[in-house]
């Protein structure tokens, strides 16, 4: 082999060497989606907002609401489900369920990343851009606003993006003033931008003014109420800057804000209560009415609501057991929420207290009775024939509405007339078991729509409110009666608007006693509130701002005594089938989880949990 | 090439044997390529020589010391003391040999690597030569022997040299191994091969000396094999640990199975049995909690699977452990390296060697449940406790399940010797040819290997669920010299494998959790059983389908090796490789679920009345799945290794690659784009008079997996040797200690294999993530866009810091202890950021390079060679040890600070500290509340650690060890006596525990009585009321889970020590006179045994499994049957 071979292999050898090219390495990402691509189009960045849409709660799945832990409800099941732990007060910092802390954290984080990115989109016209941020923005705040109903003073990132490199041990939470301040602010900028209506029915369910504006007359009315407004039990609590978390004394002058805040939405003039014009007999309307407000979807009464297509989550779970093809019976009323409902006629709340036995002190005058059972009972909502408990006979429009009780007929007949007892032995019979069983003798009929043929999987669907204008009403009632500068007049018209809609009276005719009385006043529209807006997730933080929890979520619960074989017996008073609850001092705040102690070793816990 | 006539006149006598007939045909086309070219090893080899006034004999001795050529003459006939002064320069042999022969009348003929001198005219044949030259013997008493060398294999060694020592004269055995000498008492002979270890025999008077050469274990003698290369033995300064390769050869379907306490370094686990599975190994232990764990395996220095190759192809088998071994590999180095080099063919004659086994195999251990009577027994005692006495199988009811009479609805079935046989069979087939000439040398094999599982399925040619592997290997080494300095060599290997099994995976579950009498295999009128809940485990091993699972790989490797020595400069050398490997998988399952039913009762005809469980069908479904991926390398490198002044050793290496690997099936876009490597690496080392040795390694490489300009990593070490033994002040003591060497390193390594679960860690990406619904009738239904993972434009490879220190001594040439002590720190492990805080918000959270970690440990081994008479004996045995402490994770700190896993080592266990058990309800108000639930005598009580009188998880401390062993050692002994042979081989593992845990060993977790099967062993040896013995093995059994008795505790863990016979073999090798007459080179039977027996502490499973319950296919036992013959 002559050298001219050894050459042009060694030539070989070198060009191998050298043909490797320099960004061998770098891979091709173009296809991916990228952020910029995603703010580039109109589609990506609608699917961007509706992403932070999707963290709102479903308050429809009532297992994971606030409702299955309050004083209003009793459900059935007793294994596997969250609320046990918090019913018995056996929870603690390691507690997941009902935590959500790092959900809303996450939501307020994408709200923010939208803000910051929406303007990039020039597929979207400019005001079109400035109402989504607006948008973002509500939601933003709302987050917010959930996070200081459960936790009290949270960590406020103000407009600026959240910070990855942040130093754990530095966070801390910041003054409830500071957090209400911001929130309020919030939701007064997004109010400014966001339409009054949503004008494209497709786009129903996106936040208005009004929703932001319902938001801020909830938070600042919670902020005026006494837990958050200068209570002794977090007066002492500071953050580790050494600021006061909590207001050090109450201001009334936060009622005269909340009451603003509500009068704000009612003078937007652009809700107006749900009523039946159909029915002429006050009782019927009065039903119709108030089943309306959940029956028709995106009525004028609804400020914020959502879309949920598949009414079968509730529906099975408020269904009695057995009778049905599918009845999970367990989304129940408590005998407390039974008890609260007025008395048509007198429009008085038929029971003022209970005995330490349970037994209740009934108020003379509202024409209540416990005692025996009328035999031939017209039920006012599907007409039937039934033998009645007393307790179940002259009450307002709002019972018949909400509640299936023992003994009634269910509330539709594509399956025939199917009736109701949920005694041992009785259609829907008690067992004492973890699963389907009604334990308190009632279930929550008000969510389910009597024309949904659910024997043959018509489960209906929902635009389920998450603030509805008697809810503003009330806040404004309530607001009124506890401004230093107290407006009777206004907080007497606004509570009868709400109960008139039922088919009630006047409070104060009702009540006489009540007028120039700011205590029977506010206890009035607390029983109201409890009624008129059961089981839509307020009774929960409502006593716990009223601080009234100890009291009313503490101790045994009664339920109808379902032991009994037959079915007269069954309406006795029991606390042998129902939990208690527990309730202590802490428990008006949720304690910041232990994952979230453990990453921000400096995080201040709230009292009782340290 | 002489020889070749002669060679094609064996293979002619031998065609009549069918057998062989298609390998001769693959013979005939690599004889084609075969040339009588010259040798050419004189013309490679450079000698330089600087001696003055020294005698020929002496200049003979330095050239023989410097090179492997051989000085063949008789001392008496020629005078080789004539004083002369030379001075060479990287000469040939053939010119120092002319000038300092010039005028000497001394001729010489240099024969490959045999040099024979002569007087002139006297150059002859040399069994010619070897007659005369004992012609002109004189001494009476010299007395003329015969005999054969062959080498361990039986192969008769052609060209072996037979010297006596003392003297330069010589003989070399001719085609058949034979040789004759004459010799006198009290000589001793000589045996020297190339590539073999030489043997000295004494003469005694005996008439024949039959001589069996050893193999070294490295292709060439004292070489080893190191990254990119080899390097001479007494250079190595790495710690780089070589096995023997006849050691690796059990009857097992893969190679990591038989790798457990073979090295020094290496730890192996085996979790399975099952025909077709590997085992799970690490080099030293492992040292990250990060992706990648595992070694880097390089066949021929290519990235491949070891389980693909042949154990009968390997030639060389080397790990790699510490930083100087290790660095040019750069970013793929840290977990160490495993070097496999694969057979190739030898110059010489054609080699057939043809291997049968056939093997039997049983599980090491079969668990034992509790058989219907002691089944029924438990369940009774634990229901009568919560049923005021009542009985809950009456006695009757107990002898109905019993006595068998009704097997339908009192069914007794033992599901264990049901389902599965007590043995099952293997075999094997494996042929190599190999052989070559100057040209072109080859090795070629095939094999073939079939394992059957232990299920006892029920085969027909149209349904076949039974489970067996079946795996065809097919390779071809050839190496091409087209010219005297350039070589290409080509390697080709194909694999094939084939697993049939039942389509299910819930077989071992169910097989443990059914109970004896739920259920009968299949009711009487061939209706199919199963019980309401749970499954039948007879019915999912014949009636659930089957599925074949085909692998297919098929590896190239071309390369290219040019010696620049004559053109450039002596000693450098280039090399170029490329390599194209692409392994196919498809997986076909026929699965159905025919409807099966519950036999409730009987009607009044005494018919079975039958429940109907589901809705089945009985036609077969088909799926199938295919995974695969292609892998091309390049690899260009230069090396140089010169000697200077006989005292300056310099080499050195360069070297550049890349490697690109591409998934066939990729899930997304992102995981379609090549895997990519690309890197150069390094090598220099200098020696001074082969005592003091330095060395420095780098590698500077990078993967696609990093941000742009970010991509490339530099991995530099160092280390320095003292081979203290070749000191001039030590020589007095080498007969004692004939090799004491000292050596360090230290180095940086790295890793890419980072995980996290993302391709691209750089690269922030945006997700699918939550929707909402809007609109009057909710016709808006949007799913969202949420930013993703964040993409960390940092994130790098993890950086591994290795040291390690070691000795090597050699005590009278016998026994060799090689031991290191080793530490390493990795950092830059990349772990999801745990401690961003929650209010960031983040969806995703960030992976960063932060994880730390330490590991540290020892790893020793021994080799003593002793010849007893014609005893030859042979002992090793290595140790390992390790530990690794995890230094930082990311994890908030737990409340409890003896809850931190920082300081401890990765995968520590965790759980309660037993105390026995309560005693009574006395004892059980006087200890500390246990927050499992209500505890009552019997159940077990703990220990409170933090002394807040509640047990609860805040007292879980860490217990025990983890599951990987930290421990691992391996002892063997071989004898070989006329013919006979006989080694073992035992493995040991220690500060190794799991947990024993669920349904079998808690029991009654599952709350029916359909899968509540239980161990016998917990039937039989519980805490009762009526034997409340304190010292029982199992608490109190409950008729639901107990969560008091449940909890991990130190009661339930597990002390998976063991020692076991890992191989044991017994071969014969027949006479070479009887096999040579029926044509063969060398017939030997062996019996050869693997995990024949296991002592360990625990006894319900095999202990080297990972499984609570020991319900995994357990680890087999093999006997072996072979025959191995060459021809």
């Amino acid at each position: 082999m002559n050298t001219q071979k050894y050459i042009q292999i060694t030539f070989i050898f070198f060009l191998l060497l050298c043909s490797s090219c320099s960004d061998y390495l770098t891979p091709y990402l173009g296809d991916q989606m990228t952020m910029e691509e995603v703010f580039s189009k109109r589609i990506s960045t609608e699917r961007y907002l509706t992403q932070v849409y999707s963290f709102l709660p479903s308050d429809y799945d009532a297992l994971n609401s606030t409702t299955p832990r309050s004083d209003e409800a009793y459900f059935s099941w007793t294994a596997w489900v969250g609320y046990l732990g918090h019913n018995n007060g056996s929870w603690n910092p390691t507690t997941d369920n009902y935590q959500t802390w790092t959900r809303y954290y996450q939501a307020i984080n994408q709200a923010t990343v939208f803000m910051d990115n929406v303007d990039k989109c020039n597929e979207i016209t400019l005001e079109n851009r400035a109402v989504m941020k607006a948008e973002a923005r509500f939601l933003r705040a709302y987050f917010y606003f959930m996070l200081v109903e459960q936790y009290g003073p949270v960590y406020i990132w103000g407009d600026k993006a959240s910070d990855m490199s942040v130093k754990s041990e530095e966070i801390d939470r910041h003054p409830l003033a500071k957090c209400i301040e911001f929130i309020s602010t919030q939701l007064d900028e997004a109010a400014k931008v966001l339409p009054v209506h949503i004008q494209d029915p497709a786009w129903y369910g996106r936040a208005t003014k009004g929703a932001a504006l319902a938001t801020k007359a909830r938070l600042l009315l919670y902020a005026a109420r006494p837990l958050f407004n200068g209570c002794d039990l977090y007066k002492g609590m500071k953050n580790h800057f050494g600021e006061y978390l909590f207001p050090q004394s109450p201001d009334p002058a936060k009622w005269e804000l909340a009451a603003k805040a509500a009068r704000d939405v009612i003078d937007l003039n652009a809700y107006k209560l749900y009523e039946n014009t159909t029915e002429t007999d006050p009782l019927q309307k009065g039903i119709k009415s108030y089943m309306g407000v959940y029956f028709e979807k995106w009525n004028d009464e609804l400020i914020f609501a959502k879309w949920e297509g598949d009414g079968a989550f509730w529906n099975v779970r408020s269904a009695p057991p057995m009778i049905l093809k599918d009845g999970y019976g367990g989304f129940a009323p408590s005998l407390k929420l039974v008890d609260t409902y007025p008395m048509a006629e007198s429009g008085r709340f038929p029971i003022t207290s209970y005995q330490s036995n349970g037994t209740p002190v009934i108020d003379q005058q509202s024409g209540y009775s416990e005692d025996g059972f009328v035999n031939s009972y017209v039920h006012p909502v599907d007409g039937s024939v039934i033998k009645a408990h007393k307790s179940c006979v002259g009450r307002d429009a709002r019972f018949y509405a909400s509640i299936l009780f023992n003994g009634m007929n269910w509330i539709n007949t594509f399956g025939g007339t199917k009736l109701v007892t949920f005694y041992t032995g009785g259609t829907s019979s008690y067992n004492n078991s973890t699963g389907d069983f009604v334990k308190v003798g009632y279930l929550f009929r008000r969510m389910s729509d009597p024309r949904n043929d659910t024997e043959n999987g018509k489960w209906g669907s929902f635009s389920w409110p998450y603030i509805r204008l008697a809810e503003v009403y009330l806040n404004y009632a309530e607001a009124c009666n506890e401004m230093s500068t107290r407006d009777e007049a206004n907080a007497l018209t606004y509570l009868n608007k709400v109960r008139n809609r039922s088919g009630l009276k006047n409070i104060e005719v009702a009540y006489p006693e009540v007028k120039g009385n700011k205590t029977l006043l506010r206890e009035l529209l607390q029983k109201e509130r409890m009624v008129e807006m059961a089981f839509e997730n307020l009774r929960y933080y409502d006593i716990r701002t009223w601080m009234i929890a100890d009291k009313e979520s503490n101790g045994p619960r009664y339920g109808r005594n379902l032991l009994a074989t037959n079915y007269e017996d069954s309406w006795e008073r029991t606390d042998q089938i129902c939990l208690p609850l527990v309730f202590q001092p802490k428990h008006y705040l949720f304690p910041i989880h232990q994952s979230q102690l453990n990453e921000m070793r400096n995080i201040t816990q709230n009292y009782g949990w340290e | 090439m002489k020889n070749m006539p002669k060679l094609l006149g064996d293979i002619y006598c031998r065609l009549s044997n069918l057998l062989f007939i298609m390998k001769l045909t693959m013979l005939a086309f690599f004889l084609g390529l075969m040339s009588l070219s010259a040798s050419t090893y004189s013309q490679r080899t450079k000698i330089s020589l600087d001696l003055k006034t020294v005698s020929i004999s002496e200049v003979l001795k330095s050239i023989e010391s410097q090179s492997e050529f051989v000085f063949i003459y008789e001392n008496d006939a020629i005078k080789l003391d004539k004083t002369v002064s030379i001075i060479a320069n990287e000469s040939s042999v053939d010119q120092i040999l002319s000038k300092i022969l010039r005028d000497t009348g001394i001729n010489y003929e240099i024969v490959d690597k045999q040099i024979i001198i002569t007087r002139n005219s006297e150059l002859k044949d040399l069994p010619v030569l070897n007659s005369k030259l004992n012609a002109e013997s004189q001494q009476p008493q010299r007395k003329k022997i015969s005999g054969f060398v062959r080498d361990e294999k039986g192969q008769s060694l052609p060209g072996v040299t037979v010297t006596v020592m003392g003297t330069s004269g010589g003989v070399i055995t001719d085609n058949n191994g034979s040789y004759q000498i004459e010799v006198k008492p009290g000589d001793k002979l000589i045996f020297s091969f190339i590539g073999m270890t030489s043997q000295t025999i004494h003469y005694t008077n005996q008439p024949t000396i039959d001589v069996s050469l050893r193999e070294e274990s490295q292709e060439l003698n004292d070489v080893v094999v190191v990254a990119y290369g080899k390097q001479r033995k007494e250079s190595v300064i790495g710690a780089i640990t070589s096995v023997s390769v006849p050691d690796l050869r059990m009857p097992v379907g893969k190679l990591s199975t038989s790798l457990a306490g073979q090295l020094a370094g290496i730890v192996a686990v085996q979790r399975s049995g099952e025909p077709g599975a590997g085992a799970d190994f690490w080099i030293r232990g492992v040292s990250t909690f990060g992706e990648n764990n595992r070694p880097l395996v390089l066949v021929d220095g290519i990235e491949r699977s070891l389980d693909l190759v042949d154990v009968e192809d390997i030639e060389t088998f080397s790990i790699l452990k510490d930083a100087t071994a290790t660095a040019v590999y750069g970013v793929r180095g840290a977990n160490g390296v495993v070097l496999v080099t694969t057979r190739k063919g030898k110059s010489g004659k054609v080699l057939i060697n043809a291997k049968a086994e056939m093997g039997m195999l049983a599980p090491t251990r079969m668990p034992k449940m509790a058989d219907a009577k002691e089944f029924m027994d438990l369940y009774n005692d634990v229901y009568k406790e919560k049923n005021n006495g009542r009985l809950f199988y009456t006695d009757d009811v107990m002898q109905k399940y019993l006595n068998g009479t009704d097997p339908d609805l009192y069914p007794n079935v033992n599901w264990l010797n049901e389902i599965y046989k007590k043995t099952t069979t293997s075999k094997r087939l494996n042929t190599s040819v190999s052989g070559g000439g100057d040209i072109v040398k080859f090795y070629v094999s095939g094999s073939v290997y079939r394992e059957n599982g232990i299920f006892n399925a029920i085969e027909s040619n149209q349904y076949n669920p039974s489970l067996n592997w079946t795996k065809y290997n097919f390779r071809s080494n050839v190496d091409i010299n087209l010219h005297k300095n350039t070589v290409v060599n080509i390697n080709l290997s194909n694999q094939y494998d084939v697993k049939n099994k039942p389509d299910t995976d819930e077989l071992w579950q169910y097989s443990f959790l059914t109970v004896p009498i739920a259920i009968p295999m299949v009711y009487s009128d061939g209706t199919i059983a199963r019980p309401p809940i749970g499954e039948n485990p007879y019915n999912l091993l014949n009636n659930s389908g089957y599925v074949q699972i085909f692998n297919n790989n098929a590896q190239s490797l071309i390369g290219l090796t040019q010696d620049f020595s004559d053109l450039i400069t002596p000693g450098l050398k280039a090399n170029v490789k490329f390599s194209w490997d692409a392994i196919n998988s498809a997986t076909i399952s026929r699965y159905k679920s025919p409807s099966t039913y519950y036999a409730t009762g009987r009607d009044a005809t005494g018919k079975l009345v039958f429940k109907k469980n589901n809705d089945g069908n009985d036609y077969m479904t088909l799926w199938k799945g295919n995974s695969g991926e292609r892998t091309t390398y390049l690899e260009a490198s230069v090396s140089y290794d010169h000697v200077f002044n006989n005292k300056h050793r310099i080499g050195g290496l360069f070297l550049f690659n890349q490697r690109e690997r591409t998934n066939n099936f990729p899930a997304s876009y992102i995981y379609s784009l090549p895997y990519r490597t690309m890197g150069i690496a390094a090598r220099g080392t200098y020696s001074y008079k082969d005592t003091y040795f330095t060395e420095g390694n780098f590698g500077y490489n990078g993967s696609e997996n990093f941000s742009p300009g970010k991509q490339y990593g530099f991995f530099p070490s160092v280390a320095v040797g003292y081979l203290v033994s070749n000191e001039k002040f030590f020589q007095s003591l080498t007969h004692v200690i004939s090799l004491l060497k000292l050596k360090g390193s230290y180095g940086l390594i790295g890793n890419d294999q980072i995980g996290g679960g993302r391709r691209f860690a750089f690269n922030p990406e945006m997700q699918e993530y939550g929707s909402y619904t809007f609109g009057e009738m909710g016709q808006t239904g949007i799913s969202g866009i949420a930013t993703g993972y964040p993409g960390n434009s940092n994130v790098s490879w993890e950086k591994a810091k290795k040291f390690n220190a070691g000795i090597e001594l050699g005590l009278y040439n016998k026994l060799t202890i090689q031991a290191d002590y080793f530490h390493e720190l990795r950092d830059g492990i990349f772990i999801e950021r745990l401690s961003v805080p929650s209010v960031v918000g983040i969806n995703v959270n960030p992976y960063v390079n932060l994880g730390r970690m330490e590991n540290r440990g020892i790893d020793a081994s021994l080799e003593y060679t002793e010849k007893i008479g014609d005893l030859n004996l042979s002992a090793r045995a290595n140790f390992t040890y390790n530990r690794n402490k995890k230094l930082y994770d990311d994890k908030p700190t737990p409340i409890m600070d003896y809850q931190n896993e920082i300081g401890k080592p990765l995968y520590q266990q965790y759980g309660l500290i037993a105390l026995g058990y309560f005693e009574s309800e006395e004892d059980i108000a006087n200890s500390p509340v246990q927050q499992y639930g209500v505890v009552r005598p019997g159940d077990r009580k703990y220990r409170d650690i933090n002394g807040d009188m509640v047990v609860n998880d805040y007292d879980k401390v860490a217990i025990g060890r983890t599951h990987v062993p930290e421990i691992n050692y391996g002892a063997g002994l071989s004898l070989e006596l006329h013919g006979f042979d006989l080694s073992f081989f035992f493995q040991g593992v220690g500060n190794v525990t799991t947990f024993m845990d669920g349904s079998p060993i808690n029991g009654f977790e599952n709350a029916n009585l359909f899968l509540s099967g239980v161990y016998e062993d917990v039937a039989l040896h519980r805490w009762t009321e009526e034997n409340p013995d304190p010292n029982a093995k199992y608490p109190r059994m409950s008729i639901y889970t107990n969560e008091n008795n449940k909890q991990l505790s130190t009661a339930k863990q597990i002390n998976n020590r063991f020692l076991r016979l890992k191989n044991a073999e017994f071969g014969y090798t027949l006479p070479k006179k009887v096999v040579s007459k029926i044509g063969f080179s060398l017939v030997r039977f062996y019996a050869q045994g693997v995990n024949l027996f296991t002592i360990s502490d625990f006894k319900l499973w095999d202990p080297e499994l990972n499984n609570s319950q020991g319900s995994v296919y357990p680890n087999m036992s093999v006997v072996n049957i072979g025959v191995n013959v060459n021809l």
